[in-house]
């Protein structure tokens, strides 16, 4: 079986004034269909970017997609017409963005910013996209959609308005939905709860969904893989739990000792990753964590390490793993 | 909503009745009377005059006259035009000072919110570069000096068109002209940056990442909020436009309602004074009122209480 979406050798740069900045350099991921991957990593590290890159919709002029190929359903999406490429958006991909607040229009209705994605891909009257808004939100779990699809989006609370962008990114029935940081910027409490909605909605519509996150903590109930980025690159992929166990490069064992868990005394202390990313303009020439990595090797500051299965179905680029010595795994295991 | 219009007029009352006392009393303060004239009439005649006109009683109950003969919609005789009532010669002024505010008005808004568009959406283009040229030429210029400019290529020069009266659509090209310029000019730069500032917005990326038509984006979603702020300053720019009429109408020699005050004026004829302030007054009054309550309609955050 193929995957529902490939992406191969992503590269996506933006141009500024100081220089090119290789935001996404070189990823690769694929997911297969109604499968839950995770992108996780810290800010600045390119996740959105790559998520952006997949629906073409990185800001232009600034940010180019330079070279790669995303196949989705075996075409590839960065050779479809700019007709072709919108016929996807919103109908077999869409996106949940990372800010409710600002992601819906502000002077159309709930309602109507739900229904005209259905008028356009589905051919609906307003009327009848309307009656489906009514619908999705009632299946997003808000009260009283009926009368709630006239509101203006100042009137709904910020989880609301996370649930409304549910609504429309799942509209179309896409095949794929991305799902960038959905839940950062909601309380705590209604975190989980959106979360749970999405991975409901997702499993019974058979979507295949990307959750792109910073929180490794939340990725192992959720995803069944994960694709942990540094830099631009995919630093070490591999099944949730096993990248949740034995990390296998020390910046996924940084991340994850750097968050609260529950499995754990609670007097462990949090232990953040010393250090700044490397700059993306001239990065590093061996391993880009190499400068903030406790365990780096004099070839870490010569050569890029690959990323290369070291354990089965268990990817990592670093030189210290694959040379089978992984001391950051003492604590957690 | 109702009853925000209702205590909106209750202040346009209020702000027109302030208006009327100030020029009421400028008027009578400012030296000469409107009988002044190169050959000095007799004394006699003038205090018969005066008489005739209620100018001898004293300043309050002048302008408490003035008042009862307002409510009945009378606003007294004019001196300067023989026999004839101020509201008739307003009226005859005021489809002319209409259409020419009317025609500029909308022309600006046309060509500002069209030209300031097209800047932002092609940012940093030559048509970006040509937008931002003449909006800034144009907001810097002067209405009168403009209208002289006109006056000078167009008429002198070419002979393209008469340099003034009113009648032929030749004649209303010009003043529309000088009178629209500066509004254009203002709304076109509003429009670009706030277009700009749209543009930028996560919800356009949102409406991109919906499969949208760029057509659909650009009218629902951008056109749509940028045009919020420009909403806010067509009042006080239709204001500028509404005095600028007095000077246009003046160089172009059109009979309409700012040529007639400025007639007023020189002649000192109270009546036509107080009633085109009036009326410049409760236009400019109007149009404020209106843009708030459109802005109110474009933007639902806004809420009236």
């Amino acid at each position: 079986m193929t995957a529902l979406l490939e992406v191969r050798n992503l590269k996506t740069y933006f141009n500024t004034q100081d220089g090119v900045v290789k935001a996404v350099d070189g990823v690769s991921y694929d997911v297969n269909r109604g499968e839950t991957i995770a992108l996780v990593g810290e800010s600045g590290c390119g996740k959105t970017v790559s998520a952006l890159s997949i629906l073409r919709l990185v800001a232009e002029p600034a940010g180019k997609i330079e070279s790669g190929e995303i196949l989705f359903e075996g075409t590839d999406l960065l050779k479809l017409s700019g007709d072709e490429m919108r016929k996807m958006r919103g109908a077999k991909i869409s996106i949940i963005f990372q800010e409710p607040l600002t992601s819906l229009n502000p002077v159309l209705t709930i309602g109507r910013q739900i229904s005209e994605g259905l008028e356009f891909h589905k051919n609906m009257s307003l009327k009848e996209g309307m009656q489906e808004a009514t619908r999705l939100l009632k299946l997003v779990g808000i009260p009283h959609p009926e009368r709630r699809i006239y509101d203006y989006p100042h009137q709904f609370s910020g989880g609301m308005r996370q649930r409304a962008m549910i609504a429309i990114a799942i509209a179309c029935q896409p095949q794929l939905i991305i799902a960038d940081e959905p839940t950062t910027v909601v309380d705590v409490t209604i975190q989980a709860q959106l979360l749970e909605l999405i991975r409901n909605i997702t499993k019974e519509l058979n979507t295949a969904l990307i959750l792109i996150t910073h929180n490794l903590g939340i990725v192992a109930r959720y995803a069944r893989r994960v694709f942990v980025m540094y830099a631009g690159n995919i630093i070490e992929h591999g099944n949730a739990l096993d990248v949740y166990r034995y990390p296998c490069h020390p910046y996924t064992a940084g991340l994850l000792t750097s968050v609260p868990r529950l499995d754990e005394p609670r007097k462990t202390r949090l232990l953040p990753i010393d250090g700044q990313p490397p700059d993306l303009i001239a990065p590093p020439i061996g391993c880009s964590f190499q400068a903030r990595c406790a365990y780096s090797m004099p070839q870490c500051q010569r050569e890029k390490p690959p990323l290369l299965e070291v354990a089965p179905n268990h990817y990592a680029a670093c030189w210290v793993s694959q040379k089978e010595q992984r001391p950051w795994q003492k604590k957690s295991s | 909503m109702t009853r925000y219009v209702i205590r909106r007029i209750l202040w346009l009352l209020l702000v027109l009745l302030v208006v009327s006392f100030i020029t009421f009393s400028l008027m009578h303060l400012v030296p000469g009377g409107p009988w002044d004239r190169e050959k000095q009439l007799a004394p006699q005649v003038v205090e018969a005059l005066n008489r005739k006109y209620g100018l001898d009683k004293p300043f309050f109950v002048q302008y408490g006259n003035f008042l009862i003969g307002l409510l009945h919609g009378d606003l007294g005789i004019s001196y300067s035009f023989q026999n004839r009532s101020v509201t008739q010669i307003l009226m005859q002024g005021l489809p002319i000072t209409a259409t020419l505010g009317i025609t500029a008005f909308i022309a600006a808004i046309l060509i500002g919110i069209s030209l300031g568009m097209a800047a932002a959406l092609k940012q940093n283009s030559w048509i970006d570069y040509v937008s931002v040229m003449f909006s800034t030429i144009f907001a810097s210029i002067p209405g009168f000096v403009l209208a002289i400019l006109l006056m000078v290529v167009f008429s002198v020069l070419l002979h393209w068109l008469p340099t003034g009266g009113w009648g032929s659509v030749s004649q209303i090209i010009m003043p529309a002209f000088a009178l629209g310029a500066l509004p254009a000019a203002f709304i076109a730069r509003i429009t670009r940056a706030s277009t700009l500032e749209v543009m930028r917005q996560d919800y356009v990326r949102t409406a991109r990442s919906k499969g949208l038509l760029e057509r659909v984006v650009l009218i629902r979603h951008i056109l749509r909020n940028s045009l919020i702020p420009v909403v806010t300053i067509a009042g006080p720019e239709f204001a500028n436009l509404v005095t600028g009429s007095v000077i246009v109408e003046t160089i172009f020699s059109i009979p309409g309602i700012g040529r007639l005050f400025v007639q007023g004026i020189f002649a000192r004829d109270y009546g036509l004074i107080m009633g085109s302030v009036l009326f410049y007054a409760f236009v400019i009054a109007i149009a404020n009122m209106v843009v708030d309550i459109l802005y109110g309609v474009i933007d639902p955050r806004i809420v009236y209480n």
